[in-house]
């Protein structure tokens, strides 16, 4: 993928360009918000990351002004403060997602993928198959094999993100952002009690691995299997 | 109130005064007026019966004089005048009422003032006069006395109403301004009176106050920054161990044994429970501050309980706790979504991380019909001790009790926070048997 990075904090541009790099991806670096939107406008990327605040150019409204000049690529906001206007802001503003600093790359790896990934997956129709497993967003039902499995709607909303990210790792805090709308990090194993309880429900399936895979210091991963013939 | 008693008796004081001065005059002048009669007729006619009588009976024919006269013998048979004989004619001054004089008989009775005087042989010479005059002058003064006082007292409510008004109102808008103060809007100041450039002791009184609170914000202030700068400061150098400490674990994940690769995962964790820390307290600092502008609007409390208990029962039913919910259907209140969604889930969380497996947790909320909606939150643990309530909102204070498990002393702090920023009143309470309820009243 080729994603274009806005910072100008030099140590956090390393940091993140070292790491995308090494997941294979290629990175452009602008270090204030002027020569982002050059490159930006110049040339199309898959995804933009672009700190908040920034010399000559704000992030905001550098934000602002690619949306206003119709470019869609997907951009993650990053928010030097934990603050909840600043968020709301920049979702206004036409970012598709934010996150906090610091934060760990891996969160940071995740959300890129899933922003890069998630215009290709608006497949058009109510279904939606991975593996065997397969789930009707209008009739709210899922089925495993020939199996179908009743879930609760927050289970169901769990799987459906799942799904909509398919062998890709999605983080603790995106699914507490998206499936239950906490923006803020409990304490308690919240996550993983779901977790569990619908890989219960899942079931081992036919393939002898979990479909639900945990991803050691990042998050979870639903296990892309083509499909059996 | 004193002061309008003390100016009632000093009014109805002087109204005594002039009353008393007026109308002894005139019934002085009445009197004399009688005795000069008496003494002229005695000296014209002597003390006899009879010549009183003829000297009466001429007055009498002549003119229809002020005075009225009766002479009356020993054996109390008339022999002149035209007053009634009643039986209680006495010597010396005496009031009696009388109809009055004959052209007026619509009239109602006089009083006439009488003077009587002895005659030689032990009969009785009464002379009297109209004192209609002397009631109409003391009728005229109290009537005068009347509207005069009715408009001085008055007057003086009007005035008395105004200057009270006037003080009430300063001090409530002083008070309003020390209560917007008290409830987190610290840069509030009280406000000075426009008119009067020297200014009266409201005034001083006021620029006085302001000075103080100026020297409280400062230090206020200066407090939110220190602990702010401090986890702000920190977060840094922070997230930079734990990028290292994350490069370190990459590097080596192929030749490093498993049990230095959980090693660094455990620093990995410890270094994000700081930050954790760090960003709870620089929330509960933002929130404090009020600087960020948090998005308020009408939201649905109801859906917010729910969504909650809902992410926790699970997590409740891992430790075989029981976590029930009775919600009221579509409460809603004004408020950030985000943070009343958090005050919630960390009321909730405390409960089911502090109290031991086996705890029953109840949430309730209910619409208030007289106040604002009221959340609780039940459970039937070991509760709280009542010396201890008040010191757990406070920052990274523990119970003894909870020392041992994970957690770092700020998820209440940051529930007052927010319950402050939204108005909500906060109670801690002993829940029957045992147990600890906490109560959030909305307003």
């Amino acid at each position: 993928m080729k994603i274009l990075l806005v910072e100008d904090d030099e140590e956090t541009a390393d940091y993140v360009s070292d790491g995308l790099k090494r997941e294979g991806h290629v990175i452009d670096r602008a270090a204030n918000g002027r020569d982002g939107l050059f490159l930006a406008a110049a040339q199309p990327y898959d995804v933009m990351v672009v700190d908040r605040l920034l010399p000559g150019l704000d992030g905001l409204a550098l934000v602002k002004t690619i949306r206003a000049a119709d470019i869609k690529t997907p951009v993650l906001f990053l928010t030097a403060v934990d603050g909840v206007s600043d968020r709301v802001e920049g979702l206004e503003g036409g970012a598709d997602d934010y996150l906090v600093k610091p934060f760990a790359f891996a969160e940071l790896a995740a959300r890129v993928n899933a922003l890069a990934r998630r215009p290709a997956l608006t497949q058009p129709g109510s279904m939606r198959r991975v593996g065997d497993l397969e789930i009707d967003l209008a009739r709210r039902s899922c089925r495993r094999g020939n199996r179908n499995i009743e879930l609760q709607p927050r289970e169901f909303r769990l799987l459906e993100y799942l799904m909509r990210h398919p062998g890709q790792v999605v983080t603790r805090t995106m699914l507490l952002e998206h499936v239950w709308d906490f923006h803020f990090d409990p304490r308690t194993t919240v996550v993983e009690t779901h977790i569990s309880r619908l890989r219960g429900k899942l079931g081992s399936g036919e393939s002898e691995q979990g479909i639900i895979e945990t991803v050691r210091g990042a998050g979870y991963r639903l296990r892309d299997v083509p499909k059996m013939a | 109130m004193l002061y309008a008693g003390l100016f009632a008796i000093s009014v109805g004081v002087l109204f005594a005064l002039i009353y008393w001065a007026a109308t002894d005059a005139l019934s002085d002048r009445i009197d004399q007026d009688l005795a000069i009669q008496r003494d002229a007729l005695i000296a014209q006619a002597g003390i006899a019966e009879k010549g009183i009588a003829g000297v009466v009976a001429d007055a009498l024919r002549r003119s229809h004089g002020e005075s009225r006269y009766l002479v009356r013998d020993a054996a109390g048979t008339t022999l002149a005048g035209s007053l009634p004989d009643i039986a209680n004619w006495h010597a010396g001054y005496q009031d009696v009422e009388l109809p009055a004089d004959s052209g007026s008989s619509e009239d109602e009775p006089h009083i006439f003032r009488a003077l009587g005087q002895p005659l030689a042989q032990g009969g009785l010479f009464i002379i009297a006069q109209d004192a209609h005059a002397l009631e109409e002058l003391r009728e005229l003064i109290v009537r005068a006395f009347g509207w005069g006082a009715g408009a001085t007292l008055l007057l003086a409510g009007i005035g008395g109403g105004i200057m009270v008004w006037r003080v009430r109102h300063r001090i409530e808008v002083i008070n309003r301004a020390s209560e917007r103060i008290m409830t987190g809007d610290l840069s509030g100041r009280l406000p000075v009176s426009s008119r009067g450039v020297p200014g009266d002791e409201f005034d001083r009184l006021v620029d006085n106050l302001n000075l103080m609170l100026d020297r409280i914000e400062k230090l206020v202030e200066g407090m939110r920054q220190v602990s702010t700068d401090i986890a702000h400061d920190l977060r840094t150098p922070l997230a930079r161990l734990r990028r290292n400490l994350e490069a370190v674990r990459a590097d080596f994940a192929e030749q490093a044994c498993p049990a230095h690769l959980a090693a660094i995962d455990t620093a990995v964790v410890q270094a994000d429970d700081l930050l954790a820390t760090f960003a709870a307290l620089l929330r509960i600092a933002q929130i404090e501050s009020r600087g960020s502008r948090f998005v308020f609007v009408a939201v649905d409390l109801s859906a917010i309980a729910d969504a909650v208990l809902e992410v926790y029962r699970p997590a409740a039913e891992e430790k075989r706790q029981k976590l029930e919910g009775r919600i009221a259907a579509s409460v809603y209140v004004t408020g950030d979504r985000l943070l009343l969604t958090q005050m919630v889930a960390n009321i909730a969380e405390n409960a089911i991380r502090h109290t031991p497996g086996g705890t029953s947790i109840a949430v309730e909320l209910r619409s208030g019909s007289t106040h604002g909606p009221l959340l609780t939150i039940s459970d039937n643990g070991p509760g709280i001790p009542p010396g201890e309530r008040g010191n757990v909102f406070r920052r990274f204070y523990r119970l003894d009790t909870s020392r041992g498990s994970p957690g770092n002393g700020l998820g209440l702090s940051l529930v007052a926070a927010i319950a402050e920023l939204h108005g909500v009143s906060i109670r801690l309470a002993e829940n029957v048997p045992h147990g600890l309820k906490i109560s959030l009243a909305f307003p």
